[in-house]
């Protein structure tokens, strides 16, 4: 079996901006995401979502895609949101069976 | 001297309610830090139930009544809305010590409406058997929206400014787009709807009706939990936000019962109506109004205002300003 080298990025983060969030991705070109609802405690505190509006919910958003386009959505992700939002931003490597993930453009 | 007996004995009556009772019962369960969770699906649905129930009986009353009525009385809920935070943005958020976005934030959702409040507002007037215009709640939108959107804007002017003079470009219509979509709005409005161009009295009798008492005691519980949980996000805010939480409802409950006056006036709304609108005005957004002000003004501590709004000002206007505003309607009108 071919397996092929690449990245996932992945996004923990408010569920107020989940939209937005995706939205940036996508227009910075991925075309998918993976996304659920998690909590857990970091530096803005324990976010266990347990509020009526959802305002202490949070979600992680992983999205497969290419080394060059992780890295952008990574950096346009920490500098638009976390100033203000509670996230954090990491990138793996991971190794997937379809080549359309690591080939760029 | 006697608006403050008939309140007193209003709110005696009050505390023995099930409404006030299961929303001081949250807030007991939450200071033990008890494990009891309602499911989030339930309390959704709860609020599903409380706002088909205010739609539909707010389309049955517009497809009844005169549309022209509606007319000013929706006109005032805009024009409450929007004065609600201005008056917060000269008054709270020109204090010492206060951050203007945070105030901001908060005068927001202060101006915005609680689907709860609103709730109970109804049973209480219905079960002292005093007549109200059926479409009277339904009109929240109208003060809800242009709050919210409001303080947004003055928020994101002064951001701004802050940033020395940049030119601010705020889109509006994202933001009345995020709130019609809201659930609390949609379903309102598809009760609205269907109360007006269909005839769903009998569904309205046989379900919404009889349950709509029993759902709101759960959210009441819900209710009662959260405020206690955001209660302890105040610690360390500044105290005028606590004295806010207090004076502000009454105050808006007083414009709104001014206007209400007017409309009373004009276009006979009924004092049912009046005191509605008051108490409208009153309320405070709790549910769907924070993470609309969340994304709309980032810089904004949500401990403040979610803490304000959900912790104390909901409270204050279940516990205090709804038997104050039907004691004042009492004696204003007599009955």
């Amino acid at each position: 079996m071919q397996l092929y080298k690449t990245k996932k990025v992945t996004i923990i983060t408010e569920a107020v901006i989940l939209d937005n969030v995706i939205k940036i991705t996508k227009e910075l070109g991925a075309d998918g995401y993976t996304v659920d609802r998690v909590a857990g405690k970091g530096e803005s505190g324990g976010r266990f979502g347990y509020d009526i509006g959802g305002m202490l919910s949070n979600v992680r958003i992983e999205i497969i895609t290419t080394e060059e386009l992780a890295k952008k959505i990574a950096t346009e992700v920490e500098d638009r949101y976390f100033t203000n939002f509670a996230g954090i931003v990491y990138l793996q490597n991971v190794e997937v069976c379809a080549k359309k993930f690591c080939v760029s453009g | 001297m006697e608006v403050l007996l008939e309140f007193f004995s209003r709110f005696v009556d009050q505390l023995q309610k099930p409404v006030l009772a299961f929303l001081l019962a949250g807030m007991v369960v939450s200071a033990f830090n008890s494990k009891l969770r309602i499911p989030e699906a339930i309390y959704q649905f709860c609020v599903f139930m409380l706002l088909m129930r205010i739609g539909l009986k707010g389309g049955m009353a517009i497809r009844d009544g005169n549309f022209l009525d509606m007319l000013l009385p929706a006109i005032f809920c805009v024009l409450i809305g929007i004065g609600i935070v201005l008056l917060g943005s000269v008054t709270l958020a020109r204090l010492p010590g206060i951050k203007k976005d945070d105030a901001l934030a908060t005068t927001g959702l202060f101006g915005a409406v609680s689907g709860s409040a609103l709730a109970v507002s109804m049973l209480t007037l219905e079960s002292e058997g005093i007549f109200f215009e059926g479409w009277v709640p339904a009109l929240y939108p109208f003060m809800d929206i242009p709050a919210l959107i409001t303080a947004i804007i003055l928020a994101n002017i002064h951001l701004a400014k802050q940033k020395s003079g940049s030119h601010v470009k705020v889109d509006i219509m994202p933001i009345i787009k995020d709130c019609l979509r809201g659930t609390a709005l949609t379903v309102l409005i598809i009760g609205v709807v269907l109360g007006l161009v269909t005839k769903p009295d009998s569904v309205y009798e046989s379900f919404f009706n009889p349950l709509f008492r029993g759902f709101l005691s759960i959210l009441m519980l819900v209710s009662g939990m959260e405020a206690y949980s955001r209660l302890r996000e105040l610690k360390g805010v500044a105290h005028w936000y606590i004295t806010y939480a207090f004076l502000g409802p009454l105050i808006h409950g007083l414009i709104g019962f001014g206007f209400g006056y007017i409309a009373h006036l004009l276009v006979g709304l009924s004092p049912g109506g009046v005191i509605m609108l008051a108490i409208i005005a009153s309320s405070n957004s709790d549910i769907s109004g924070p993470p609309t002000v969340r994304a709309g003004i980032p810089s904004a501590n949500p401990s403040v205002y979610h803490g304000t709004s959900t912790g104390l000002g909901t409270v204050a206007v279940i516990a205090l300003y709804v038997p104050f505003f039907l004691a004042l309607g009492g004696i204003v009108f007599g009955f």
